[in-house]
């Protein structure tokens, strides 16, 4: 249960990072519509620098950290019908 | 921002771990919504032969024939470069499906449009 926010759909990506942790979270975005949200969990060094970058290219919206987030989870607001 | 974003890999079973690392990258370019063409001279056109994918599952990396469908299944275009297919013995027929036999005029067009590329 997260207290102050909704989540849409989760995807744990283990210790996934680097191309194949952004080719999972496009795919698990794909079935999203605008405002809609994705709780990825991922474990990689690089999963925090990677899903900003992300987010920044493809429109998405990666939200600050929550309270009930911990530091290997990230939420991302699906953005415009164009966006990944 | 670049849209266009080529990936000119020259290796395949010769050196699965560069092979395997440039089909990463690819799937990263193509996933944050690049335009984006993996350019197979040398070596790395024996990727495009059917059954030789296959061959290469790097620790640490998903096997290259689940990177390579996933990349195609996202919308990246596989280009073959023609001299270099023809050279190691394939034809057509030996192509997998999703890739495209190209000469240098397509890979110079597609770099020439606001394009990037990294090699590997």
């Amino acid at each position: 249960m997260h207290s102050s926010f909704s989540v849409d759909r989760e995807l744990d990506l283990g210790e996934q990072g680097c191309g194949q942790l952004v080719m999972e979270i496009m795919l698990a975005m794909r079935p999203l519509v605008a405002g809609q949200t994705l709780l990825v969990t991922a474990y990689d060094p690089a999963a925090t620098v990677d899903i900003t970058a992300w987010c920044r290219m493809t429109g998405n919206t990666l939200h600050p950290s929550l309270p009930d987030l911990s530091e290997h989870q990230f939420l991302i607001e699906k953005g415009s019908p164009q966006s990944c | 921002m670049l849209n266009n974003f080529c990936v000119n890999l020259t290796r395949s079973t010769d050196d699965p771990d560069r092979a395997t690392v440039a089909m990463v990258i690819a799937n990263a370019a193509v996933a944050s919504g690049k335009q984006t063409m993996i350019f197979l001279s040398s070596e790395g056109v024996h990727l495009a032969s059917k059954g030789t994918a296959e061959k290469i599952n790097e620790e640490g990396f998903q096997p290259m024939s689940t990177l390579l469908q996933n990349f195609l299944a996202a919308g990246g275009a596989l280009w073959v470069c023609s001299p270099c297919f023809k050279k190691r013995g394939y034809t057509e027929s030996n192509l997998i499906e999703g890739a495209t036999i190209v000469g240098g005029a397509k890979l110079v067009e597609f770099l020439s449009n606001d394009g990037t590329s990294i090699s590997y």
